[in-house]
């Protein structure tokens, strides 16, 4: 009985520094950033190497997990190689992995951003509600806060905050991110917000009489200088509509250009274009860059 | 808590930095349907069954804290320390025996890593940050369930039998 009393002593005062600690960081307390960039600098490293030690059997499961135009062009990969065992897997990472790459700077070059690769090593927990992710390249590669972050697909989202070896970015369809977004097809604007389910955004247009349609696609509207987010990245497809034409709640469905669920390569744009090329990367550009340019014949 | 020595909090402390690196760098990205595997709470709830509740409190104080901190979490800090506190504290009334994992054990591990989820949504929306998805609050919560329960069977015996095996080193010595 009495390591009960003495085992709730200690519970309330934990509860207690719990509560100053929420406190503190809600306020913004600098001590609270410099202990995150502390323990950044020990995680981080280390949440890099898991990631590349785990990277084939990652694959492997997302692929699995979800479908898409990448994961069959690994299947595709993995069956020409034609080897058992986990060094197929290890090949047919390398192979999706530069595809990635690849598509990823090609997407960069349509819209004159440059652009530092870099991959993806940790996930927010889901049930935390952290749309969140950690990428393997941090404040000594020369990433800083309120950089844009895009794939081969399109927008990412951006970094919240920088370690000395990692950063971690906020994803689009993070609950907490809300980002300017203009249709391809009418050019009205709008603001796309993230519902923390990673499938599915939500758009609402500045004019709640414009015309949207299924199929019309989405997106940057560009930040002053490109920062957080710059302009013409694809953001989605229009999917759905809700409400009527002029309603105040009238809301578009986006399904998200790039898959939050199973990112690896990234680039984070460390440079917008000096001139603002507005919907450069429409998605005329994208679907001719798009197509499966995988044929990895030259694998054994 | 009278019976931890230097060896066992060193265990605590490797197997709770190994289980925060695996949730976020190898669990979170697999991209199972639901809640992300809780590695870490079940890690600190079997702690917590073998070293009582005042230790179990602290454990998983400590375990939030580095939650809180590493990245790539954006929450505030103190808000998953509290929560793994409690369940520390309450896991460390149920005794774990040694040998196979037994009824009681996996169900305290199962149970309160379903209600962490819980509360977890709740502190998160008195706090405002981050924002939380109620939708899929009911989805979070039997998803994790399940793989509480598979995750408590693996590693029950194996941080237990750690545990246990920690005390006896001066002897070995």
């Amino acid at each position: 009985m009495r390591e009960a009393t003495r085992a709730r002593a200690v519970l309330g005062v934990l509860l207690l520094v719990s509560i100053t600690l929420i406190l503190l960081d809600v306020r913004g307390s600098s001590a609270v950033g410099g202990l995150r960039g502390l323990v950044s600098a020990v995680v981080g490293p280390v949440e890099t190497a898991v990631a590349s030690v785990s990277a084939p059997f990652v694959s492997m499961a997302q692929s699995a997990t979800s479908f898409g135009n990448a994961d069959e062009r690994t299947a595709v990969a993995s069956e020409q190689l034609g080897e058992a065992g986990g060094s197929a897997a290890a090949q047919s990472d390398v192979i999706r992995a530069a595809t990635e790459l690849e598509a990823m700077l090609k997407t960069a070059g349509v819209g004159g951003y440059s652009v530092l690769p870099a991959r993806v090593v940790a996930y927010g927990t889901a049930q935390t509600f952290n749309g969140t992710v950690t990428i393997d390249a941090g404040s000594g590669d020369g990433i800083s806060t309120d950089m844009s972050v895009m794939n081969g697909q399109g927008l990412v989202g951006k970094v919240i905050s920088v370690g000395p070896a990692t950063a971690t970015v906020q994803l689009a369809t993070d609950d907490d991110s809300v980002i300017g977004a203009r249709l391809v097809s009418s050019g009205d604007a709008g603001a796309l917000e993230g519902t923390g389910i990673p499938t599915e955004s939500i758009l609402r247009l500045l004019d709640p009489t414009a015309p949207v349609a299924e199929g019309d696609q989405l997106v940057t509207f560009g930040s002053p200088d490109g920062r957080p987010y710059v302009a013409g990245l694809p953001l989605g497809t229009v999917v759905g509509l809700r409400g009527e034409p002029g309603q105040a709640d009238r809301v578009a469905i986006i399904e998200p250009a790039a898959r939050m669920g199973a990112l690896d390569v990234v680039g984070v744009v460390v440079t917008a274009p000096r001139t603002q090329t507005r919907d450069a990367i429409a998605p005329g550009a994208l679907t001719s860059s798009a197509s499966p340019s995988a044929s990895p014949s030259a694998g054994q | 808590m009278m019976n931890m020595n230097t060896s066992r909090v060193l265990l605590v402390v490797a197997a709770l930095l190994s289980a925060v690196v695996l949730q976020a760098s190898l669990f979170a990205r697999l991209g199972l349907p639901g809640a992300t595997p809780a590695v870490l709470l079940v890690v600190v709830l079997v702690f917590a069954m073998c070293a009582g509740p005042g230790a179990g409190a602290i454990i998983g104080f400590s375990a939030g804290v580095l939650v809180d901190l590493a990245p790539p979490s954006a929450g505030s800090l103190g808000q998953t320390a509290a929560i793994y506190a409690i369940a520390g504290f309450l896991a460390g009334f149920v005794e774990l025996k040694p040998g196979r994992p037994d009824v009681q054990s996996v169900g305290t591990v199962a149970g309160l890593s379903a209600g962490a989820v819980i509360a977890q949504a709740m502190l998160a929306s008195v706090i405002g940050t981050p924002e939380v998805t109620w939708s899929i609050v009911p989805l979070l919560v039997v998803t994790q369930l399940l793989y509480a329960v598979l995750l408590s069977l693996v590693l029950i015996p194996v941080v237990g039998t750690l545990y246990r095996g920690a005390a006896d080193d001066r002897r070995l010595a």
